[in-house]
Formats: structure tokens, sequence, C-alpha cells
């Protein structure tokens, strides 16, 4: 181990020390615990009314998994290359979260980050950057068919100004930037209303998607008119940002997976705001969810997870879950781990039955892998 | 003969857990933000998750590590959705009566990325291994020992400076 020179050592605790003493309680925790055991018997009794109102129309039936999550390693295989020309994904794979130098096997090195560029690895196997403009601090970019990007980001007009750290400070803007296939930014615009928080969901050639305290909102990119899509009181989370964790959408349904019960991830139908799944992970030791993503046509749900083990450390898995009967349909394990370093995972659909998904490392020193990967669905 | 109550032995468990980690990882955190408040709040928030899963958590290597990552992890999710292109609130502007020495400490360690900060503090804070360390933060190994010597440099550095 690395010995760290004594007099520095003591110069960090000194600076620890001079913090005040931690002014929580473990009745705070028991508190905090309370609250989210009582949103999720909210959250489960909501659903039990539903199946009890199963015969209802539109409404599926809620089923647990009709098998354990055990398949073929036929069904996982390393990511071929694919003609890109010949089949356009129906999904951009983009690197979520990736800081740093990466590059694929045998292929070139490509600089990803914040205020730099978006990674995305295409289907041929080739990583390739988008770069962002005019959005600093961007925290989503979706790719558009066009070449264009759609990005978000969260920018502060009074930089050299000190104010207090909050969604109400003065001169913060939420930038919302579309870019066309030139590079340049055809759309800059500020999306924030006072005092609340806002992020991107997903988008396409016309419309952003955003939530926003009051529910998710179908923005329209030519005009920057919003309509609600889905009112808070419809997603039952308690509210959508610190309740809400991971969310996608696609065909006209919701997924989304609660802070307060992630493995718990609930597929709702946005015209009618009515569940249509509930996919309970916890019958294959769900422990926590890494990413989930709805195929194109909206009757799978791909989750990225964590699972209890025996061992000392939590292993990772990806599934490919039927929601109408709540069927594992694929199974990838051992995913995001390499060297005991966790590795991020990012995952987006080829087509309705084939998932590509991505494991590299986030802001490593040096050029990090990224490594593709495939499930197809029975 | 009367058994022990499995639920029982697992509250206190942790709570002797929590007595004994809250505190410094708070601190860790509180260092590595350098903001007090959202650090106090992350830490609430990632103990009561370790709480409900405590289960689990409690077989992991390193529970402190994880709770720390999830602190983190927390402060630095909310945060980005409200981060803007500056430095954390300079101290100066909220003047507290700490030694001479104090105040180059924090002055210096102000100073380092936070990436460098978070590292330095699991290390020195928490006393993990550079293993422990990496898993903790989700880095590899080789970035734990790049970004400790780098910070460790650039503290000498200030301390060689105010001599």
């Amino acid at each position: 181990m690395e010995r760290i020179p004594q007099d520095l050592a003591e110069m960090v605790r000194a600076a620890a020390r001079s913090a005040p003493g931690y002014p929580g309680d473990l009745a705070d925790v028991h508190r905090r615990a309370g609250r989210r055991r009582n949103r999720q018997a909210a959250v489960s009794a909501a659903a039990v009314l539903v199946v009890l109102a199963g015969g209802g129309a539109g409404v599926a039936a809620w089923r647990a998994p009709a098998a354990p999550p055990e398949l073929p390693a036929a069904t996982a295989e390393p990511a071929p290359t694919v003609d890109p020309v010949a089949t356009p994904p129906a999904q951009a794979l983009i690197l979520d979260d990736a800081a740093g130098r990466y590059h694929v096997p045998g292929g070139a090195e490509v600089e990803i980050g914040r205020d730099r560029q978006a990674g995305e690895l295409r289907p041929d196997g080739v990583l390739v950057g988008h770069p962002v403009v005019g959005a600093p601090n961007w925290t989503k970019v979706v790719p558009l068919p066009d070449g264009g990007i759609v990005a978000f980001s969260s920018y502060d007009t009074k930089s050299a100004v000190d104010r207090s750290d909050r969604p109400d400070a003065a001169g913060l803007e939420y930038r919302l930037v579309v870019t066309g296939p030139d590079g340049r930014a055809r759309i800059q615009r500020d999306i924030r209303r006072r005092n609340e928080q806002v992020t991107l969901l997903t988008a396409d050639a016309t419309t952003a998607y955003l939530w926003r305290p009051a529910g998710l909102f179908a923005h329209d990119l030519a005009t920057g008119t919003e309509r609600t899509v889905v009112k808070e009181p419809m997603i039952n989370l308690g509210k959508v940002f610190g309740g809400l964790r991971h969310s996608d959408l696609s065909a006209g349904r919701l997924a989304m997976a609660s802070t307060d019960d992630e493995c718990l991830p609930l597929v709702i139908d946005v015209a009618t705001g009515r569940p249509v799944s509930r996919i309970p992970l916890g019958k294959s030791d769900c422990f926590a969810v890494n990413r989930i993503r709805l195929s194109p046509d909206g009757t799978m749900l791909a989750v990225a997870y964590q699972y209890k083990s025996t061992g000392r450390t939590l292993p990772a898995a990806v599934a490919l879950i039927r929601l109408s009967d709540g069927a594992v349909m694929a199974r990838r394990d051992r995913i995001g781990m390499v060297d005991g370093v966790s590795l991020a995972v990012s995952l987006a659909w080829q087509d309705d039955h084939t998932l590509r998904g991505a494991e590299y490392p986030v802001a490593a020193g040096g050029v990090s892998e990224v490594n593709g990967f495939i499930l197809t669905a029975r | 003969m009367i058994g022990a109550d499995p639920m029982a032995s697992e509250q206190d468990g942790f709570e002797a857990f929590y007595r004994a980690n809250a505190d410094r990882i708070y601190r860790a955190l509180a260092v590595t933000l350098r903001r007090d408040e959202l650090a106090a709040d992350a830490v609430a928030e990632a103990m009561a998750r370790a709480y409900a899963r405590w289960p689990t958590v409690s077989r992991l290597d390193n529970p402190a590590g994880w709770v720390f990552r999830v602190a983190l992890n927390w402060a630095t999710s909310w945060w980005r959705k409200v981060r803007r292109e500056r430095p954390p609130a300079d101290d100066s502007a909220h003047p507290h009566l700490w030694p001479p020495e104090i105040t180059v400490a924090r002055d210096a360690l102000a100073k380092l990325p936070e990436p460098q900060r978070a590292v330095i503090t699991c290390r020195v804070l928490l006393d993990l291994s550079t293993a422990d360390t990496a898993a903790a933060l989700r880095i590899s190994e080789g970035t734990v020992k790049s970004r400790l010597a780098r910070g460790l440099a650039a503290l000498r550095h200030e301390l060689n400076s105010e001599d």
C-alpha cells in the first residue's frame, strides 16, 4: 500500500476535524427508512388494486416471472459488427456517465466527457464522439436520426457571483440545445421554471420529453410549447425528483424504477396512465437497478441490475423481460465488473428483440476499453 | 431456552455500524464535497438505504465504503442538476475562527479537484486500502494511485508555499 506522509495525513484529518460534528441521528435514519417503507406499501397496494381490476380493458396482468432467470449462454454473445447503413439501430447506444479516453479493441481513441463530446458505440462496433456545443455541463444527450443531437445542461450565467446552491438560484439556466448534423446549434433554449428542477428523459426529431416536478412533459422543439404527458400523481412515486431513480419512454409506454424500490420497475401506458406491468425483480435477488430500457415496440424491458450473492460483492446482470407476463426472455450474467472494479453499463435496443450493451470504466486513468455485447430474446 | 431474535440482532448490528461510522463518513464527505449540509443530508440518505438492506450491505467487504459511495453518488447526482461552473463557496465569505494550520489545510484541500479529494479522504479518513478505495469509488486501482499521488503532491506544494 502506498504510504501517505504523516504530516499530510494529519493535515487532512485536521481539516476533517474542523467540520462541525455530524448533525444527524439514528432516529432520522429510521424516519427516512419508514417513509420509504410506507411509500413502497402504497405502491404495492395500488398494484394489488390493479391486479384485482385486471379484467379491465388495457390493463395487463401483474405476474411474477414464470421461471428463474436462467438461460442458455447462447443467448448472450459478444457484439458482432453490423452494417449500420443496412440496419440502423432503433436506439443509439450512448455511453452514459462516460468520462475519459476510450477505445474499442483495435479501434481509435475517443475522448468522452462533459464539455467535450458524448460517446456512442455504433452497431458496427465503432466508437464515435458527438461534439456537444452550447450546453456546458451537459448531463444528457440524445442522438437524432438526422445526425444531430439534443442535449440538456445546467448552466450558470453568473459564475463569478457567490450564491447559495439551489434550484432557485439566480442566473441558472437549464438549457435544451438541438444541434444539427453540421454540428451547429439550431435551437438553444432556457427551459427553466423558477424554483423547479427539470431534466431531459429522451427526445425525437420534434419533441423533447422533460421531467418536471408536476410530471412528464412533451416539449415541442420548434415552438417551445409544452403539454403534459403524465401527471405526477399518476406515477405514484411520492415525487419526481428524489422519488424517481430510472425511467424510459418508448411506444407510448413509460418505464420507471423508484428510489424506494428500484427492484420493482413499473411500466404504465402514457395515454391512460394505467399500469401495464410491474416487474418483481426481487425474485431474482435484485439489490439495485443500474439501468432500464424499453424495447422500441414497448413490449419488453431491459434491466441492468445488481443482485445479492453469498459473496462479499454485488454481481450484476442484464435481463430482457417480457411485459405481458414477466417472463425473462434472455439474461447475461457477470457484467459490469472486471478485476474487482465496477464498470458502467449502457443499454440500447437494436430492434424489438435484440439488445446491445456496452460496459466501460468511468473516469479511469489512461485509455479505457469499451466492450459491447448483445442479448437476443428467445 | 429463548432463541436470539434475528431481527433484533440485525438492528443491533446496524446501530453499532451507524454509531461507529456515521460521523467519520460525514466528515470524509464534508471534506470531499466542501458542503457540510449537503454532506449531512447525503449521509442520512445513504444510511437509510443501508438500514433497509442491512442483511446484504453488512456482508459486503466494506460497508462504510458502500455508504460513502452511495452518499457521494446521491450528493453529486442531485448536485449535477444544479451544478455550475464555479468553485464551491469560498470559505472566506463565511469566516470561521480556525487556527492557522486548519485554514491552511482547508485551503489546500479546496484547491484539489473533487476526484482527488475523494481518493484522499477515502484513504486517510476512512482508512480504506487502495483496492477498497477503487471499489468504493468505482475506479481502477491505478487511478486511485495516480489521483492519490497527484493530490498529495499538490498538498505538499501548498504546505511548502505556506512555510
